[in-house]
């Protein structure tokens, strides 16, 4: 239901992330998504897809959703050129 | 061609420009920032704040404006969540409690920026408790820091049995349960045993208070419960003398 607005808040992260460390180019966001939260990783996807491409730093960028046991969902780790 | 593994010069550079840095970070890591700033408004006032949840019609708003009158209404602030319109904010005001209204239009709960944008324009002069009323939902609530010192659960009997089962996240967070409309529960056919046996399952400490519309009495045994966690959290001396045996929660 909130997928939406999480991914926004993802891609918020990412580029805060790039900013801070001036990194350019991002090719890959890797997130864990816990089980018990109300996410679901296809609409997660499904957003980012969307939502990259009003950015340069995450247009080449690929997500990767590693489901894991827990409450919370976590930008985990970013693979950047 | 390189002699050694036979990689090309472009390969080799593609590899090493490529690198995995760590964020490690929540995605509500920004609402709960701004969470510990309510949180710590609350505490260095001394304000007791409370989340109250439940789903539409449950009777969030009957049981504040009991609450209310018990704790003493100039003592009480209610921060009231709603899509649309300020109708429980109008009526809590008609009873001279001070409330404000938030709308969150398609938001469907309260986040913590939203309380932190209500504290700049509310006034907190001889407040010792505020009520935050969240948008009537049974599941988005769940785990979102508003900066609360304890969450309130408003289940009702007119919901039926059997939400513990379908909503355990909203229970296993609630510090204070209460289950209202009691009065009218054989009439709706609410089934007490099961609802206890399900509650216990995900819990054995949490207690359901019930009440009613027309008992009244529950709500003055709520508020001096409310004064003794007050005390408690904020090392308050409270006076024991008038005590109640009564307790909600082991």
């Amino acid at each position: 239901m909130h997928e939406l607005a999480i991914t926004q808040e993802i891609v918020s992260i990412v580029l805060n992330a790039c900013k801070q460390n001036e990194y350019s180019l991002v090719k890959q966001v890797v997130v864990e998504l816990g089980d018990q939260t109300t996410y679901k990783a296809e609409p997660l996807l499904y957003y980012f897809d969307i939502l990259k491409q009003e950015t340069d730093e995450l247009k080449s960028a690929q997500m990767i959703v590693h489901e894991v046991i827990g409450l919370d969902c976590v930008v985990k780790e970013l693979v950047v050129d | 061609m390189c002699k050694d593994c036979g990689c090309d010069a472009r390969t080799q550079k593609a590899v090493e420009r490529h690198k995995t840095v760590e964020v490690n970070t929540s995605v509500t890591h920004a609402n709960d920032l701004i969470a510990k700033q309510v949180y710590d408004f609350f505490q260095k006032r001394q304000i007791l704040c409370l989340n109250v949840m439940g789903s539409p019609g449950a009777g969030k708003t009957t049981i504040i404006e009991n609450l209310a009158r018990e704790l003493g209404k100039e003592s009480v602030a209610v921060i009231q969540g709603d899509l649309e319109s300020d109708v429980d904010a109008k009526r809590l005001a008609a009873l001279g409690i001070d409330a404000y209204q938030i709308n969150t239009h398609s938001g469907c709960h309260l986040n913590a920026f939203m309380i932190n944008q209500a504290l700049l324009d509310m006034d907190f002069s001889d407040k010792r408790y505020v009520f935050i009323e969240n948008v009537g939902n049974l599941v988005c609530p769940a785990g979102v820091k508003l900066g609360q010192h304890l969450n309130v659960l408003i289940s009702s009997t007119t919901e039926g049995h059997d939400k513990i089962k379908k909503y355990p996240i909203m229970f296993q967070d609630a510090d204070i349960l209460i289950l209202s409309k009691y009065d009218i529960k054989d009439a709706v056919e609410f089934d007490e045993k099961a609802y206890l046996s399900d509650l216990q399952e995900i819990s054995s400490e949490l207690k359901p208070v019930m009440t009613s519309k027309k008992d009244t009495t529950v709500f003055h045994t709520l508020a001096h419960q409310l004064e003794h966690d007050r005390s408690h959290i904020f090392n308050l001396e409270h006076n024991h003398a008038n005590e109640h045996p009564f307790v909600f929660r082991n």
